[in-house]
């Protein structure tokens, strides 16, 4: 058997040689030194060595970052330089796809090397390996074949020819989506970006296979294979809750090629949210991270292999493994881009390119310049806590505190409001779909009291009346929701002074409306412009609470002006004062005990959302007179809207 | 309006919706069969009458585009109305560009959730239709003696008569009176009509 390996005689390196004649001669451990020996006895009888060959055939062009990573892990692991000559060919499959080209190139190679055939060969990348496994093509269907860079299900193993054997990659996309999650639980969207061309189209597959399992939690939106310019501007469409994965981007819809750090400057600069990657090498260019395969790993197993195979194992001993080497890899200048805390980033995750903090380079400064900065702080407080008084300004703190807090519980109603829909919005459908049924089963039963089909209808009424309640508090909470359409003004003021008529009776007073007939539509939401109205009224009946009854009264007028629509509402009270007439509009100020001081606010919020203003100002009989300006729209109500 | 032994599938994880839904479908007297899980659903299957589905866009495990597609993949193609009880709108844009009949909000009020089903029944009776129409276009195709069919084959492949007859070594009038008896036996009046029946059994 030794006899047959021509690579015996030849081999100079000790450990290869070693492994194999163990392996030959069946030796255990404990016969190493006898073969040391006799290896040093045929080594020294050997002609000259021969550096053996290697040829890496890879798929695309040389300058791609992830050959450069492969390249860098391959040579690093074989031996060294005299004893291994590792040549290299570039296929370039992606920019020559032409049947005949790969003949060609084959013929090319066999010329080329027509004397000096490979000992071994790296075929990296799916369309290398397609290229040697198929007996059509391959120039060389005998050399034992290594393969690396084809993710692990471009290709059954089982079926590639006897001589071929290599490493296979598992992209970590589920793994990277957690990780993003993890980094960012705020994310709504998942945006999947691919290329247009054949080496991209089954990454995003796979891409969007893994995507699918997230669809319950995410937004997925796939933007495959479209023009850079299309991309971009899809991308800065969206909303800032998104975090983009990118697997493959060869080339655009338009047919551009695209490298690694200049497709990133490009998707980076529209991307309303961080880039997420499976690369390792793509760190550093403008992604984010994410749970990455290192490919100069891979090139070191596959240079491993092939120093087995050199060593003279048989390419089946040889068997084919998966790179599980992945790992959390980020980018620490992405993570202070996108605010994620450090306490968020996992354990033992890589965090790349962090700047040394202000702190760290220049201690000493910082620390002087800080001491000097708070002295003269202090100094500046004092005086100010003298001049406008110790009380005081306890009290401002005292409030600005309390308006945080009251934010932060707006904030979280906002964070449950998505939550809370569906958890009522499903019941409240059976609620509504019970009614509705049985009311249809008591109508075909004679004799039914009119009280029963009464009650039914109004369950169904409710029921709809709290859906469109819930439907519309998502809207004023998420705020993103106004779809404009063209709102009939008088309209909007006819629906609030309904819902409020009863009140004012009950507090005697008297609402007097006046709008001027053919109003031009304004554009905007009907039921938040409602709101506004509603709020004003009853803001107004509230200030009207010290005033004698048979004074009490609200005039609400509506007229064009100047292209813009003017809404006023005014009171026969005693006003506002001139010092707290901008702050009335401030969250969470009111004058009532009672008051939440949340409705001026919101009024200000939805107008300004509409493009328009608020103000306020005196009446001309002194009380509050409240001002809105809405920009008018050319837009006229289309009819289906007005029988909807 | 209701197709005759038409029925709807109302998949939703909530046992009460789902109760609630039957009812209201039975009270409009359509027939009507609840599961509370698309894997339920999945395993007993579309059956192969008339019938469309109802289902909930977000249930744990597998969700209403699952279903969607895991039903995509089988044998008949079954209309599908999604209902949600989020407000948001981009899984109503996403469910209409998969193929959905139609997006519905709960709580979704009768009228438009009967024009929902109705639409929905209506697409299956179309998509059944043309399949029918399809199987028997390519029953009567098969029935053909050989050389019928193959005159078929070359007619809807744009030749005339004359190269036709080239083609095929045999005299115009053998040509002309082979397709006449095809036309015959597909029930076609025109060569126009058999073109369509050709097309018909030979379409996706």
């Amino acid at each position: 058997m030794i006899q047959d390996n021509p690579f015996r005689i030849e081999c100079a390196n000790l450990q290869s040689g070693v492994s194999m004649l163990r392996r030959s001669l069946g030796a255990p451990g404990g016969s190493l030194v006898t073969a040391v020996v006799l290896l040093a006895g045929l080594a020294s009888a050997a002609e000259p060595a021969r550096s053996r060959r290697v040829l890496a055939v890879y798929q695309s062009e040389a300058a791609r970052p992830v050959n450069v990573a492969f390249n860098a892990g391959l040579r690093a692991a074989l031996p060294s330089a005299g004893d291994v000559d590792l040549l290299a060919e570039y296929l370039d499959a992606e920019r020559f796809s032409q049947p005949i080209y790969e003949d060609r190139f084959r013929d090319w190679l066999r010329t080329k090397y027509g004397e000096i055939r490979p000992d071994a060969i790296v075929a990296v990348g799916d369309a290398a390996i397609r290229f040697l496994a198929d007996p059509a093509t391959t120039p060389w269907p005998d050399v034992p074949v290594v393969f690396g860079l084809t993710v692990e299900a471009a290709f059954d193993v089982a079926d590639l020819p006897p001589n071929f054997t290599g490493v296979t990659e598992h992209l970590a996309i589920r793994e990277t989506i957690d990780l993003a999650l993890h980094l960012l639980p705020a994310t709504r969207r998942l945006v999947l970006v691919g290329g247009a061309s054949w080496v991209d189209t089954p990454l995003s597959d796979l891409l969007r296979r893994e995507g699918a399992g997230f669809a319950s939690r995410l937004q997925v939106t796939e933007l495959f294979g479209l023009p850079m310019p299309a991309l971009q501007e899809r991308l800065r469409s969206l909303p800032g809750d998104t975090v983009v994965l990118v697997a493959s981007f060869y080339r655009d819809g338009s047919g551009r090629v695209w490298f690694g750090p200049e497709l990133l400057r490009a998707l980076a600069s529209a991307a309303p949210g961080p880039i997420f990657s499976m690369h390792a090498h793509l760190l550093g260019a403008g992604v984010i991270g994410g749970v990455v395969s290192d490919y100069e790993e891979s090139g070191r197993r596959v240079g491993r292999m092939v120093s087995r195979i050199l060593a003279g194992e048989t390419v089946a001993s040889v068997r084919p493994e998966p790179n599980a080497a992945h790992r959390i890899a980020l980018d620490g200048r992405e993570l202070d881009r996108w605010q994620i805390p450090d306490a968020r980033v996992p354990a033992g995750a890589d965090v790349r390119f962090r700047e040394p903090s202000l702190w760290s380079r220049h201690r000493w400064s910082v620390a002087i310049f800080a001491a000097v900065l708070a002295v003269q702080t202090a100094l500046i407080a004092g005086l100010l806590v003298q001049r406008r008084g110790r009380r005081h300004a306890e009290a401002n703190a005292r409030e600005n505190l309390a308006v945080v807090a009251h934010l932060n519980r707006v904030g979280a109603v906002g964070e449950l409001a998505g939550s809370l829909a569906h958890e009522l919005n499903s019941p409240l459908g059976a609620v509504l779909n019970n009614a509705q049924a049985a009311r249809r089963m008591i109508a075909r039963v004679p004799g039914y009291s009119k009280e029963v089909r009464e009650s039914l209808d109004d369950i169904v009424q409710d029921a709809r009346r709290a859906g469109e309640v819930i439907r519309r508090m998502r809207a004023v909470l998420r705020r993103e929701d106004l779809r404009p359409v063209p709102v009939d003004v008088a309209a909007v003021i006819r629906d609030a002074v309904r819902l409020v008529e009863a009140d004012a009776r009950d507090r005697d007073v008297v609402l007097a409306v006046d709008v001027e007939p053919e109003l031009p539509p304004v554009s905007g939401d009907d039921v938040q412009l409602a709101q506004v109205v509603l709020n004003l009224v009853m803001n107004g009946m509230d200030a009207l609470a010290r005033t004698p009854r048979e004074h009490r009264r609200i005039a609400i007028r509506a007229a064009a002006r100047h292209g813009q629509v003017e809404v006023i509402v005014v009171d026969s009270g005693s006003g506002i004062a001139v010092a707290e007439r901008e702050r009335v509009f401030e969250p969470f100020y009111s004058s009532k005990p009672a008051g939440l001081g949340l409705g001026l606010a919101i009024s200000r919020s939805i107008v300004e959302a509409h493009g328009g203003s608020i103000a306020v100002d005196d009446g001309p009989g002194g009380g509050a007179m409240f001002r809105v300006l809405l920009p008018a729209t050319e837009e006229r109500w289309p009819a289906q809207e007005a029988s909807a | 309006m209701i197709p005759d032994g038409a029925r709807v599938f109302v998949v939703d994880d909530d046992a009460s919706f789902v109760r609630s839904t039957l009812r209201l479908l039975a009270s409009w007297g359509i027939e009507a069969e609840g599961f509370t899980s698309a894997s339920e659903f999945l395993a007993h299957g579309p059956g192969d009458g008339p019938a469309c589905a109802l289902v909930d866009l977000r249930m744990p495990g597998v969700n209403g585009f699952d279903l969607q597609e895991a039903l995509s993949r089988g044998r008949r193609s079954l209309p599908i109305v999604f209902m949600s009880g989020h407000t948001d709108a981009q899984p109503g844009v996403d469910a209409m560009l998969r193929g959905a009949i139609d997006f519905l909000t709960k709580p979704v009020g009768e009228q438009r959730l009967l024009a929902a089903v109705e639409r929905a029944l209506a697409a299956d009776a179309r998509e059944r239709a043309e399949r029918g129409r399809r199987d028997e276009a390519q029953a009567r195709l098969r029935r053909l003696p050989e050389r019928q069919r193959v005159i078929c084959e070359l007619v809807t492949s744009g030749m005339g008569d004359e190269e036709i007859a080239a083609a095929l070594g045999a005299s115009a009038i053998t040509v002309r009176a082979l397709r006449n008896g095809a036309m015959r036996a597909l029930g076609a009046a025109t060569v126009v009509e058999l073109l369509r029946i050709v097309e018909t059994a030979t379409a996706a």
